[in-house]
């Protein structure tokens, strides 16, 4: 805050005209002990201003208030010589303009108004958020809603059914049909109600114990029972219903046939668009979808799939993925 | 929470709210906004609109029709009227800020009377947080004064400053970022328009206007007398005939006129240097006392302290912005180390 000058500036007396207070003191015909009593100051304080002698003087402030009171009382300008003393320390004072209130708005007072476009700017943002991701992704939603999506399961002899989701339904409700038919002949074990009860969820069945317990069972009597009692909860086989156990070895090398090795995303879609599976498979379950191509596929994480074989041929999917999601349509075009 | 984030776009203010003007430093600015404290209300039935704040308002004192009301919100250096005070604040805030997108929420500082009342310091800060600041601190006058005028108040060195306002005179002996002594008198620019008008009533049989009588003072009003004596003519009602009257006034008489309120501010400078302890009395006696505040303007009245107390007397510079400028650099201190400066409840 003190300002004090430096013995260099006390040299360059000139740039504060001390000599032009003497002169004026001189010409009313006052003395320096005169105007020291007049100003309530000593009379050092005041040869030390005519002397621009500032080091003998207390902080700027006060020297500034005593050479505007010397001013004054010799009848010169005070503020000019204020200036080159401010100039003679090196201390330039910036005022900034100051404002005027000109403008009253409108009684509405301003808070409300500005709340009010805040939260109409809040909503457009978050509509055309929504717009936005509706549009990327809206499509996989509307087929995750659509009351009827298709999914294909695998049965225990290697056919691959495809069904709506409500008539996911009916293979459960045949369960105690399927038992009693079972009781009624009273010649199926319990291995074939295992196989034939598990046929219709027949999610995780692998495909090769799947066919052992088929061949096993060949043997049996009953199998012809069991036969048409799976064929009734299965209203619509995309694939030929008399089918022979050892088909279906083969059928595994037949149309898509993926395995998995954590939890994945799969939709399928045939040429003309129809969705034949839109659904979540869990790790070390597998998809066989007996279905000739070409078939549109999305695999929602590529790192998840542990084995992709399109009519026995493997398809490497490296190709086709990007950032772990894979778009891509079988046969792969050579 | 809205207030932090609108607090993101706001600047830090110290508030000068004075009787008479207010003022707003902006910080790593400097004085941005010197306004009457004026406002203006339109009444419509008995729905209440502002209709003007700051010199619009002023402009209106005293000629305003029958729905309109001029208000001067604070009174003697405290909030008279507490929602018309809010709603002055509320313009000036919005007005120092160059956004109007979102509602200002600055950190706010503002300066009040040394000697007012917890009653009165709630009110002033209950007020600015209405206004929209988000946080509050109270600094008193004379400390703000002495800052703003550049004394060195973090020595161990005794400076005494004299603030007269248009409602309070605060006089105060400060030393180590301290007031040691500190008086408040309710004297000040509207008790020197108050004398003017009674002066006139009494001697010309006249009755002048406060804003007339403002007038006079700022433009032959003196303190002390000089050899050199200014005129003016003014026009005022004449109560014996009831019809407006020319004429003319000299400073000599404005001077009679104001002795009563000059008085009772150099009593107070005598009676604070009474008490003052005799090593912080020396430094004043050999540095001298500083005047602030709009008062300093009137003339020669560094002249009447210094000849009635015997010590040299300085009008600081700028002596009107003072208040808030000391107030400025406080708030600039606020995050290091000024709470001692400031002032609770």
């Amino acid at each position: 805050m003190t300002q004090e000058p430096t013995s260099e500036l006390d040299s360059q007396i000139s740039g504060f005209p001390g000599k032009s207070l003497v002169r004026a003191r001189e010409q009313l015909g006052m003395s320096s002990a005169q105007v020291a009593s007049e100003l309530r100051l000593s009379v050092q304080q005041v040869d030390a201003i005519e002397a621009a002698d500032f080091s003998k003087l207390p902080n700027v402030v006060f020297t500034r208030g005593y050479i505007r009171a010397y001013a004054r009382l010799v009848k010169l300008d005070g503020d000019e010589l204020v200036r080159q003393y401010d100039q003679h320390v090196g201390g330039e004072r910036q005022t900034a303009p100051i404002r005027t209130v000109t403008r009253i708005r409108p009684s509405g007072s301003s808070g409300p108004v500005t709340f009010g476009s805040l939260l109409l700017l809040v909503l457009v943002v978050v509509g055309a958020t929504f717009w936005w991701w509706q549009t990327q992704y809206g499509h996989d939603v509307s087929a995750e809603v659509s009351p009827e999506p298709m999914v294909a399961v695998d049965t225990a002899d290697g056919e691959t059914l495809v069904f709506n989701s409500a008539e996911m339904e009916q293979p459960q409700v045949s369960e105690p049909l399927l038992a009693e038919s079972v009781q009624a002949t009273g010649v199926a074990s319990a291995a074939q109600v295992a196989v034939t009860g598990e046929a219709p969820v027949g999610l995780t069945e692998g495909a090769a114990t799947a066919v052992d317990e088929a061949q096993a069972t060949e043997a049996e009597p009953a199998v012809t029972q069991a036969a048409t009692a799976e064929q009734t909860p299965q209203p619509e086989q995309t694939t030929q219903p008399e089918q022979g156990p050892s088909e279906s070895v083969i059928a595994t090398s037949e149309g898509l046939y993926l395995r998995f090795s954590d939890d994945c995303w799969v939709t399928i879609k045939d040429a003309s668009g129809k969705t034949l599976f839109n659904n979540l498979r869990k790790a070390g379950q597998e998809l066989h979808l007996k279905q000739n191509g070409p078939l549109n596929v999305l695999l929602g994480r590529v790192s998840a799939i542990s084995e992709f074989t399109f009519d026995g041929a493997t398809v490497d999917l490296a190709p086709f993925s990007n950032k772990n999601v894979a778009r891509l349509r079988v046969p792969v075009a050579q | 929470m809205f207030k932090k984030i609108r607090g993101l776009f706001s600047s830090d203010l110290s508030i000068d709210l004075g009787t008479a003007n207010t003022l707003i430093y902006v910080r790593d600015k400097d004085i941005v906004l010197n306004e009457p404290s004026v406002v203006a209300i339109r009444h419509n039935g008995n729905h209440k609109a502002v209709a003007a704040v700051g010199a619009d308002a002023k402009r209106m004192l005293g000629k305003t029709p029958g729905n309109i009301t001029a208000i001067r919100p604070m009174k003697d250096g405290v909030i008279a009227d507490f929602h018309v005070t809010e709603k002055m604040l509320q313009y000036f805030i919005s007005k120092v800020h160059d956004s109007n997108f979102l509602t200002p929420s600055p950190r706010v500082l503002v300066c009040v009377p040394c000697k007012s009342t917890q009653v009165e310091r709630r009110a002033i800060k209950e007020s600015a947080l209405g206004a929209g600041a988000r946080e509050v601190y109270l600094i008193e006058e004379p400390m703000a004064a002495a800052i703003g005028a550049g004394l060195p108040v973090d020595e161990a060195r005794g400076s005494m400053v004299v603030d007269i306002g248009g409602g309070t005179t605060e006089i105060a002996v400060i030393s180590l970022n301290g007031i040691v002594y500190a008086e408040s008198v309710r004297v000040g620019g509207d008790r020197f328009d108050e004398a003017i008008v009674t002066y006139v009533r009494r001697n010309y049989g006249s009755l002048i206007g406060d804003a007339t009588a403002e007038r006079i003072k700022q433009e032959i009003g003196t303190a002390y007398p000089s050899s050199e004596v200014l005129e003016i003519d003014v026009r005022g009602r004449n109560l014996a005939e009831g019809i407006p009257r020319r004429f003319t006034l000299n400073s000599n008489e404005i001077l009679e006129a104001l002795q009563e309120p000059l008085s009772s501010i150099v009593q107070a400078v005598k009676s604070a240097l009474e008490q003052c302890p005799p090593e912080l009395a020396a430094d004043i006696a050999e540095f001298g006392i500083v005047i602030t505040g709009g008062g300093a303007l009137l003339r020669n009245i560094d002249r009447l302290i210094s000849e009635e107390s015997g010590l040299p007397v300085i009008v600081a510079e700028d002596p009107l912005t003072c208040v808030a400028r000391g107030g400025g650099k406080a708030l600039e201190m606020l995050d290091k180390h000024a709470f001692e400066l400031l002032s609770y409840e």
